[in-house]
């Protein structure tokens, strides 16, 4: 199999040791910064190029779209129309429009669309999903989650702190736990979102906060916050109380590795690990070069992926009419 | 110093009553509660004197008052209370609406007594830290605050609407509300709720998710659902995270315990050795008799949280999406 990572910011550096870790693949690298381009192809000691018509010639297998959302629908629509099988990072598109159109146009031409929903390939929330199906609390009453940390990312010309590049926080962080909460725990139907965030560029004193209250079809009741704050690091937490019990993710269960420098190094910073045999990305990725290969459709559907994308925007678009949204109509209760 | 308490319905009255009994300043303790077998019971375990009505206990001329009854029953019974030019103190939440609250507040005015209420939560030297440091401004402007609440379940008269006035909404959000408006004095001016009942049978809501907005400009999202089952190590938690314009503060007042696995107990525990919320109310308000002085929490700031919850269960009344603004 012959994989093209676009993009060797954050995500595309994970991807690529994803797949250098897979048996029978061989990967290439397509990265517009020229320096970032040569120091990464040294560094993993792969091919690349900074012409993505090159790799819409070449007879690459799998493009991989680690690129910033607002070219997501861009350059899986040429991959597509190229014949090649498109991985996406989520979230899929900045709007539902864009996406759909991604997933037509992938049909058109009978090639495969899979969106990085990876939270579904992590262990411990996988654990929490399973342990929830067997019954151990009862039926869910009520969530609370929450994912960010680490400050304001600094992507790529700024574009996360840009609304039109990246659809804001809620979209972009709680994408995440709105996909994995409708997958184990039923649809969305109503949501209340605040968001605070400062003007101005990602840097020191730059914030950004959103925190959403929203119910499910079934009753279920969420509060989900979503924090680009330092907060101790980048973390993600999840709890579900239920009618027989509650079961809870907890960040200091997860770390079972913590290295510590002495200051007089130089160095302070604690770094703590949750290793594994494979990464949650690597399983994703894996899922979806076995999908190419037995022909058969990738673990998590596109639709449910664009499901989750809708509920965000939402999330949005309460946040800036300060009511109560419904997800299938207007606003309603 | 003479003490009366008016009725044990409320669990915190035991607390409270053991507080009163080991302090030095107290000479005199009786009650009058309307439950007579409780009355019996209490009576008979404490060795102090029960009397059958509120006009009997008054008659013992006392100092001090605390009214611990149902939620329901605090405005006829600290009216009743308020003629006889006494130090009042009523459990939270001060009624089970502000008509009712304002009521006892005239009433104990006219008559010149003072309503004071219960907040324990004031008296928790990890919150008291978090307004201190609100106050010196080390995170800036507050932009916006995450708290729970969460409880287990407590049963009886609390699941019993007419005399609670509703569920964990009522029960939790207060506690919450009033440290916000106690550490910025910030009002509330929209409140929008998201309530259930996950407990089969229940008649109040047992879960709760609300988002309040106050006149300094930050919200609050608040979950004060009663979610914490039998086997949880611990009855619930106080947790506050506040963001402001340069950082945040987090703060889980409960985090103070030893973790026990014992054979001898069929579930695992966190054992709490923080400071006793309880002591410090109770001492304070000996300490304000003595003084002469009212209980340093009015029953105004009572009003103020239980604004919250009025403003909540309209919200869930009424048909309209966007929260009436105050
Ligand atoms: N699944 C997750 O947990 C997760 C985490 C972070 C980011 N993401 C998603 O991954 C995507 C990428 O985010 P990121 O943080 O890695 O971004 P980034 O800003 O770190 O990296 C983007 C890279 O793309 C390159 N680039 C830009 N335009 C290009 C083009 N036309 N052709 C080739 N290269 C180009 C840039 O030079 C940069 O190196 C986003 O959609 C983001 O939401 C997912």
């Amino acid at each position: 199999m012959k994989v093209a990572v676009i993009g060797a910011g954050t995500m595309g550096k994970v991807h690529l040791n994803c797949y250098q870790k897979m048996e029978k693949i061989e990967v290439v690298l397509c990265e517009l910064d020229q320096q970032k381009r040569e120091e990464i192809s040294r560094l993993y000691r792969i091919d690349s190029t900074g012409d993505y018509q090159q790799v819409l010639a070449a007879d690459f297998d799998i493009i991989d779209i680690c690129l910033p959302t607002y070219l997501h629908q861009e350059y899986t629509i040429k991959a597509a129309r190229a014949g090649k099988h498109v991985f996406c990072e989520k979230p899929i598109a900045l709007n539902e429009e864009a996406a759909w159109n991604m997933l037509s146009v992938c049909r058109e031409n009978g090639v495969k669309l899979g969106i990085g929903m990876v939270l579904r390939f992590y262990p411990e929330y996988r654990a929490l999903r399973q342990r929830y199906q067997e019954g151990l609390i009862g039926e869910a009453g009520v969530i609370n989650g929450f994912r960010g940390g680490g400050g304001y990312p600094r992507g790529w010309n700024d574009w996360y702190a840009d609304e039109q590049a990246s659809s804001s926080l809620v979209v972009d962080l709680l994408i995440h736990e709105v996909d994995f909460i409708q997958w184990v725990f039923g649809d969305v139907r109503r949501v209340y979102a605040k968001r605070k965030c400062s003007a101005g560029r990602s840097g020191e004193d730059k914030f950004e906060i959103y925190s959403t209250i929203f119910q499910l079809e079934n009753g279920v009741l969420v509060n989900l916050d979503g924090s680009w704050y330092d907060e101790g690091g980048f973390h993600s937490w999840l709890e579900v109380a239920g009618t027989d019990g509650l079961i809870a993710i907890r960040p200091e269960r997860s770390i079972p590795i913590k290295t510590q420098f002495n200051s007089i190094l130089g160095a302070e910073v604690a770094v703590p690990a949750s290793p594994l045999t494979k990464t949650p990305f690597q399983l994703e990725l894996e899922d979806f070069v076995e999908a190419v290969q037995q022909d058969r459709p990738p673990g998590v559907r596109v639709e449910e992926a664009i499901k989750a994308l809708r509920v965000t925007l939402k999330m949005y678009q309460s946040a800036q009419l300060g009511e109560v949204i419904d997800v299938k109509g207007g606003q309603s209760r | 110093m003479k003490i009366g308490i008016v009725s044990f319905a409320h669990p915190h009255a035991y607390s409270y009553l053991n507080k009163l009994i080991n302090n030095q300043r107290v000479d005199w303790l009786g009650f009058f509660d309307d439950d007579q077998a409780r009355a019996k019971e209490v009576a008979a375990k404490y060795q102090i004197n029960s009397y059958a009505s509120i006009k009997e206990l008054m008659e013992q001329k006392l100092d001090g008052v605390i009214v611990a009854s149902e939620n329901a029953k605090h405005r006829e019974q600290v009216c009743l209370l308020a003629p006889y030019r006494l130090s009042i103190l009523c459990e939270k939440p001060l009624a089970t609406n502000c008509a009712d609250g304002l009521a006892m507040i005239k009433a104990c005015q006219e008559h010149g007594s003072t309503l004071g209420i219960c907040y324990p939560v004031r008296y928790l030297s990890s919150i008291r830290e978090m307004k201190n440091k609100i106050k010196e401004g080390v995170i800036g402007r507050i932009e916006h605050i995450t708290a729970s609440n969460h409880g287990s379940y407590p049963g009886g008269w609390f699941a019993q609407p007419d005399l609670s006035g509703g569920g964990a909404l009522i029960d939790h959000t207060v506690h919450v509300c009033d440290i916000v408006y106690w550490m910025t004095g910030a009002r509330p001016t929209k409140v929008i709720a998201m309530a259930n009942t996950m407990r089969a049978g229940l008649k109040v809501e047992d879960l709760a998710l609300l988002n309040v907005e106050w006149n300094q400009g930050f919200d609050l999202t608040l979950d004060s659902s009663w979610s914490r089952n039998e086997h949880y190590p611990i009855w619930g938690d106080v947790k506050f995270k506040i963001y402001g314009n340069l950082g945040m503060i987090e703060v889980d007042s409960m985090n103070q315990v030893i973790e026990i696995y014992s054979n001898k107990k069929d579930k695992p525990l966190w054992s709490y050795w923080g400071d006793d919320m309880d002591q410090g109310l109770i001492d304070s308000f000996v300490d304000s008799i003595e003084k002469g002085v009212p209980f340093p929490v009015p029953a105004e700031d009572g009003l103020v949280s239980l604004k919250v919850v009025d403003m909540a269960y309209h919200f869930l009344r009424s048909e309209d999406n966007r929260a009436i603004e105050y």
